[in-house]
């Protein structure tokens, strides 16, 4: 018997919204015209709600738990109902439905219904919104600094879901998280935002000029410097 | 025990610099090649971030250091960076006594601290009888990428609460034999004070003890013999058997840790009336300490008791001591004649046939069972009436049995004493 009992090992209550957050808005971000935007945001408020549910049912309050899951469920059922039905192609409707899932599968990983799914469930999540934005860009729909925001902010959800369930794994679900939560998504935001201005500028040096097959070859030029980093790391 | 370790998270980057390289190489879009970067800075992070450090200095303070049997008791951590650089991350998990549950707040909280600053960490456990030990307490500290951890475990400064000391009360005990205290007389001659024997006189007898009287009336030197003084035994019996390991609900101790805290509180009052204590535990070994007394000796007999306060018990255990449980019973008869007081939750027929064997070879037996049963389930009430008829059929073969239930006072009552 030890008090260990007491701790509930689920993944933490801040890093888990801003995981959902960033989902969101990688979706957001990568999604052409008003009626697009308004079904994630119609998916956004869903999943808020099963998040409502969640905390409902840990306040023991299971009746307003009940009706805010059937609501939930209700608006991201329909959400992915338009994203599967509006989009006029099959890979436009693919990487939209994507885009939908992905965040469900986070949400599913921030809150799971068995916590041995939840790196799963974060990974598939993770990789659904990857792959969405890469066809929206690839489709031309949206702009290379949305493009290159959303990448950012799918990498951003699949570390804050990451870290939700290392800290609910250490200090359980019911710690205060928030400061440290913010702290690490400070951080990973600066990388991020670094990284999608040296992005931009390299663009904007004229990528016409550079032929592709060099940019490739600059590119794979990067794993030698990491690999340079890496072993001045371990000395 | 400090471990340094590379979480390695940020290798995952490498997927999505993978995807968006190729798919932007192979659809000629330079946007999405380029959005590579990006994954390239990730995976980059954390080792563009230093190591983190920890020097962390940690103080408790407690709202009672000796409480009563449930009584909650307010535990405040205080966690201070004394280095000089940001700690990103503190995941800090105090070290609650195993037996204490904690009733309100956390133990665990996280952090991030400056040089200098400082967190609190409060929550409240309910005390239990024993002697409980706060662990130090753990540091999980991340780097602000979360690519590199440090696990370490810190103890808190000599000026902080260590312990709670939630002793059981026995200033009732009223013992069945040797009421005069724990000074016995022994059947040889020695140094007492009580006459034994004469005999002839042999050289080197002391002169005080030669019988001046009967040389005056006789001639014949004849020296006097005083019964030899001896000091009462007795030996603390601990069923620790993988059986006794039991709690009347999920977050109280079990009946071994009662018996544990009943024992230790015995053992220092019998070695202050001059008792000879030792101490036997029954269990999936045989532990025993001989009969003594002293201050070193009752360090060992409590370190002894402690080693089973909070051992698990495995199904393997179980087997092994219903094989090894008479066998531990002789080892005990064969370690002299000493008076037994049995700690035992009397939860199967261990507890009597233990009495019974003590009987047989001699020993006055007193049995102490703290009550570990419960009335909320169906089995629970079972193992409550079949408690209570071992207690009534040993009180019936005139054996005194202290029916404890924990958070009470120890005491014989009318009915239980012989």
């Amino acid at each position: 018997m030890t008090n260990e009992s007491r701790i509930t090992r689920h993944p933490s209550h801040a890093s888990g919204g801003i995981a959902l957050l960033g989902a969101f808005c990688a979706t957001g971000l990568s999604t052409s015209g008003q009626l697009q935007l308004t079904v994630v945001v119609l998916e956004a408020i869903g999943a808020f709600v099963l998040l409502g549910s969640s905390v409902a049912r840990q306040q023991g309050k299971r009746a307003s738990g009940l009706a805010l899951l059937l609501a939930g469920s209700l608006l991201v059922s329909t959400a992915l109902g338009l994203g599967a039905v509006f989009p006029v192609g099959p890979i436009e409707r693919g990487a939209l439905l994507g885009g939908l899932l992905g965040p469900v599968l986070v949400l599913l990983a921030v809150y799971p219904l068995r916590a041995p799914w939840s790196r799963l469930l974060a990974g598939l999540g993770t990789a659904l919104l990857v792959c969405g934005v890469v066809v929206r860009g690839w489709l031309g729909p949206i702009g290379r600094i949305q493009l290159f925001g959303a990448v950012m902010l799918t990498i951003l959800a699949w570390d804050a879901a990451e870290r939700a369930i290392t800290l609910g794994n250490h200090v359980g679900r019911g710690a205060r998280t928030f400061v440290v939560s913010i702290t690490h998504t400070v951080g990973s935001v600066a990388i991020g935002t670094v990284a999608i201005i040296v992005t931009i500028g390299t663009y904007r040096v004229a990528p016409e000029t550079i032929p592709l097959g060099g940019a490739a070859l600059l590119l794979g030029s990067i794993p030698v410097l990491l690999l340079s980093l890496y072993l001045s790391y371990l000395r | 025990m400090t471990t340094i370790e590379r979480t390695n998270r940020w290798r995952h980057a490498f997927v999505v610099v993978l995807v968006t390289s190729s798919v932007g190489v192979y659809t000629e879009r330079p946007s999405i090649l380029l959005a590579s970067i990006i994954g390239v800075a990730y995976a980059a992070y954390p080792l563009l971030t230093p190591k983190p450090t920890v020097d962390l200095a940690l103080s408790r303070t407690v709202s009672d250091e000796s409480p009563e049997h449930g009584d909650p008791v307010r535990v405040t951590v205080t966690v201070r960076n004394t280095g000089t650089r940001t700690v990103a991350d503190l995941r800090l998990i105090d070290g609650v006594p195993p037996l204490l549950p904690v009733t309100d707040g956390s133990a665990r909280q996280t952090a991030t601290l400056r040089p200098g600053g400082s967190a609190t960490v409060r929550y409240t456990v309910t005390a239990k009888h024993g002697f409980h030990r706060f662990e130090p307490a753990t540091a999980i500290v991340h780097d602000i990428s979360g690519g590199k951890r440090i696990q370490t475990s810190i103890t808190a400064a000599d000026a902080s609460v260590n312990t709670l000391d939630c002793s059981v009360d026995v200033r009732t005990v009223r013992r069945r034999t040797h009421r005069s205290g724990g000074v016995a007389t022994a059947a040889t001659s020695g140094r007492g004070i009580e006459f034994y024997q004469t005999r002839a006189y042999q050289r080197g007898d002391p002169a005080n003890r030669i019988d001046w009287r009967r040389f005056a009336r006789t001639g014949e030197l004849t020296t006097v013999e005083h019964r030899a003084p001896r000091q009462s035994s007795v030996v603390l019996c601990l069923d620790a058997r993988a059986k006794s390991v039991r709690s009347a609900r999920p977050n109280e101790p079990d009946a071994v840790a009662y018996s544990v805290a009943a024992a230790t509180e015995l053992l220092s009052v019998l070695l202050e009336e001059g008792y000879r204590v030792g101490i036997a535990v029954i269990g999936p070994e045989f532990a025993w300490l001989p009969p003594a007394t002293g201050r070193e000796h009752h360090e060992q007999a409590v370190q002894l008791l402690e080693t089973h306060r909070v051992r698990g018990s495995t199904q393997a255990d179980t087997r092994r001591e219903t094989a090894d449980r008479s066998e531990q019973l002789h080892a005990l008869f064969r370690q002299g004649d000493a008076e037994v007081m049995l700690f035992t939750p009397l939860l199967d027929d261990f507890g009597v046939t233990a009495v019974r064997q003590c009987e047989a070879n001699g020993r006055t037996v007193t049995v102490i069972s703290p009550d570990s049963t419960t009335r909320e389930t169906l089995g629970g009430n079972l193992a409550r009436i079949e408690r209570r008829n071992r207690v009534q059929s040993l009180r019936e073969s005139q054996i005194p049995v202290c029916d404890w239930t924990p958070g009470d006072p120890i005491v014989w009552t009318e009915r239980s004493a012989r």
